[in-house]
């Protein structure tokens, strides 16, 4: 990539490099500060934020390209020339008089020597570009605001809802058809304020819980317009860069919306499905259990399995938990955590505070491997999940998760969950986990619960 | 304190009624182990669909691509043959990457989508202003993505280590 950025930096036609090295260099320093300030609780924000860049520079890149061909266009209308002509072989371009052509800069060359055929297929390549530049701009913004807790989790959608994004669409192509056939800048802008829009009104529309895969699903966007600027350049770096990006983000969606048992179009197109049929009665109560009681259990315990959501990043209990596994682990017991996929904001979110706290990965386990073991296990501790250690997942059929793989903690001989109170969480899915018989209410802040038990463990 | 062992004897009667709705529920009920010889025979069956949904895509997407290549022109092919290439060689290796990666994963990716910051820098030395100023925000912006998705996937990556 550094060779690539130096070769373009020197490469021909190219007069402001002095200028780009300021640029870069300055950027680096933005970059440099956020990426060593940053926790890694935010992490899922900055992911977000640095996606909105992204788009918003393949916007700018885009527009220039226009800019460049309505500036080349001018050329050739003031030569009495046309733009696009082709010579006798009926696809090569003729092209600007070598005295006219070496005065434009590198990119003016390029896009002067191309056919009608040819800018035309520029111009859809640039439209996709900045119309999923825009998407992934704003979309980005909301997501991040909604990470950051700046912007209501809640879905929420302008009345009209999808029909509104689908118009938008809709009105987009419109209006790309119209800049192909030449109706002007204007189309182009008005088009981009679409995408602009859609990008806010479809991410506000989908709630915080699902945010990794809104977050992996802009991270795959930010790579295809990357791969449509690419296309409209005529460089295959770009391309290739882009592609690997977007499938990947790709990915990633697919591994999150997977493990939610949901469809990637429901997730975007925001909500739970909602209950098919009354939920399940739930028998018993919800019994809570204070720190003597639950210490007295983890020292009788062999192994331990600690399953952590994303109650436990708000509460920054990562530490604590932490020394609560050092000191389990130096008594003898198998400590072992258990990491759902979509736990947390961001995939493999879990792993990553883990590994800060320095919690060793190779006790960090994905779901499937241990949920056999859960059934053996002595104790499992349950921080700041619901949805994704939620039995009605597999013994509801009218739960709105039913189907969804959870962590099956249910299993183990002893279950405490610490929780910050009653209450069914971000889903709001009733819990029957929490009034089983083997399952204790472990109820306070995370961090200040977890710290209360370390000097009672020996 | 810690409940009896035989915690699922105080279940016993609703359990029937429960598995069922367990069954009901699940497509795929995993109620009986399944002898070595249906297991083989059921991984046989997987693979050989798995082939036969591989062959069919990969056939599919050679019959788009040649369709493509009749009507466009051969710059434009030369760049998409690029584009489908990455494509496929991405998702290979993304499938490869451990879960417990993938914030790094995104971070990196992020860091190197950035790449687009190319298109600026052979934007700026255009002798229109207006294309000038905006390559500059590009450059810019795209340069502390790729400071800071490169650095922070160092910090992450530095603190992954074993007991």
């Amino acid at each position: 990539m550094a060779i690539a950025v130096i070769g373009t930096l020197i490469g021909p036609g190219q007069g402001l490099w002095p200028a780009s090295l300021v640029l870069i260099a300055l950027g680096a320093a933005v970059g440099y500060q956020l990426a060593n300030r940053v926790q890694m609780t935010q992490m899922p924000e900055l992911v977000a934020i640095m996606h909105s860049l992204v788009g918003l520079a393949a916007i700018i890149v885009g527009f220039n390209a226009d800019i460049m061909i309505n500036t080349i266009a001018d050329i050739y209308t003031a030569n009495n020339l046309v733009f696009g002509a082709v010579g006798a072989d009926g696809y090569t371009a003729i092209g600007l008089p070598q005295g006219i052509s070496d005065g434009l800069s590198s990119f003016g060359q390029l896009i002067a020597k191309k056919s009608s055929v040819e800018i035309t297929i520029l111009r859809v390549e640039l439209v996709l570009g900045i119309w999923i530049g825009a998407v992934t701009f704003t979309g980005s913004i909301i997501a991040y605001g909604k990470l950051a807790g700046k912007v209501d989790t809640a879905a929420k959608k302008l009345p009209g809802g999808h029909m509104l994004n689908a118009a938008a669409a809709i009105g987009s192509l419109v209006l790309m058809f119209a800049y192909l056939g030449g109706a002007g800048s204007w189309t182009l802008i008005l088009l981009t304020l679409l995408a602009l829009f859609i990008g806010y009104h479809l991410i506000m529309g989908i709630g915080g819980a699902d945010m990794p895969v809104v977050v992996s699903m802009l991270n795959s966007y930010s790579g295809w317009a990357a791969a449509a600027i690419g296309f409209s350049l005529g460089n295959d770096l770009l391309i290739v860069v882009g592609a690997l990006v977007g499938s990947s983000g790709a990915i990633l969606s697919y591994i999150m919306c997977k493990a939610m048992n949901r469809s990637f179009i429901s997730v975007i197109l925001g909500g739970f499905g909602g209950p098919s049929g009354p939920a399940a009665e739930i028998e018993g109560e919800q019994i809570a259990i204070d720190a003597a009681g639950v210490a007295a259990a983890l020292n009788d315990a062999d192994s331990v399995v600690i399953v952590p959501g994303y109650g436990m990043a708000v509460a920054q209990a990562q530490n604590a938990v932490n020394e609560l596994t050092r000191k389990l682990r130096a008594a003898g017991k198998e400590v072992r955590f258990g990491i759902h996929p979509v736990a947390g904001r961001l995939p493999g979110h879990m792993n990553v505070l883990l590994a800060e706290a320095k919690v060793p990965y190779d006790i960090v386990l994905e779901m499937d491997e241990i949920n056999d073991d859960l059934s053996s296990t002595d104790v499992v501790i349950v921080i700041g999940s619901n949805d994704i250690v939620n039995p009605a997942a597999q013994d509801d059929p009218n739960s709105p998760i039913a189907g969804m793989p959870v962590l099956e903690v249910w299993n183990a001989k002893q279950v405490f969950v610490c929780k910050r109170g009653q209450g069914t969480g971000y889903s709001g899915i009733e819990n029957p986990l929490f009034f089983k018989d083997n399952t204790r209410m472990f109820y306070g802040d995370a961090k200040s619960t977890i710290e209360s038990l370390l000097p009672q463990i020996d | 304190m810690a409940p009896p062992s035989p915690i699922r004897g105080n279940h016993l009667p609703p359990p029937p009624p429960k598995v069922k709705a367990i069954a009901a529920a699940k497509p795929k009920p995993k109620e009986k182990e399944p002898t070595p010889e249906e297991k083989k025979a059921a991984e046989l069956a997987a693979f050989k669909a798995q082939t036969k949904q591989q062959v069919t895509l990969i056939a599919v997407a050679a019959a788009l691509l040649l369709a493509v290549g009749l009507v466009a022109p051969a710059s434009f092919m030369q760049h998409f043959i690029v584009f489908v290439l990455s494509v496929f060689i991405g998702f290979q290796v993304i499938w490869k990457v451990a879960h417990s990666l993938h914030t790094p994963l995104m971070s990196v990716t992020n860091a190197i989508s950035s790449i687009v910051i190319l298109g600026a820098l052979i934007q700026i030395g255009s002798s229109s202003m207006l294309i000038t100023v905006l390559a500059a925000a590009g450059i810019f912006m795209a340069s502390i993505n790729i400071f800071g998705g490169f650095l922070v996937t160092r910090r992450m990556l530095a603190m992954f280590q074993k007991s």
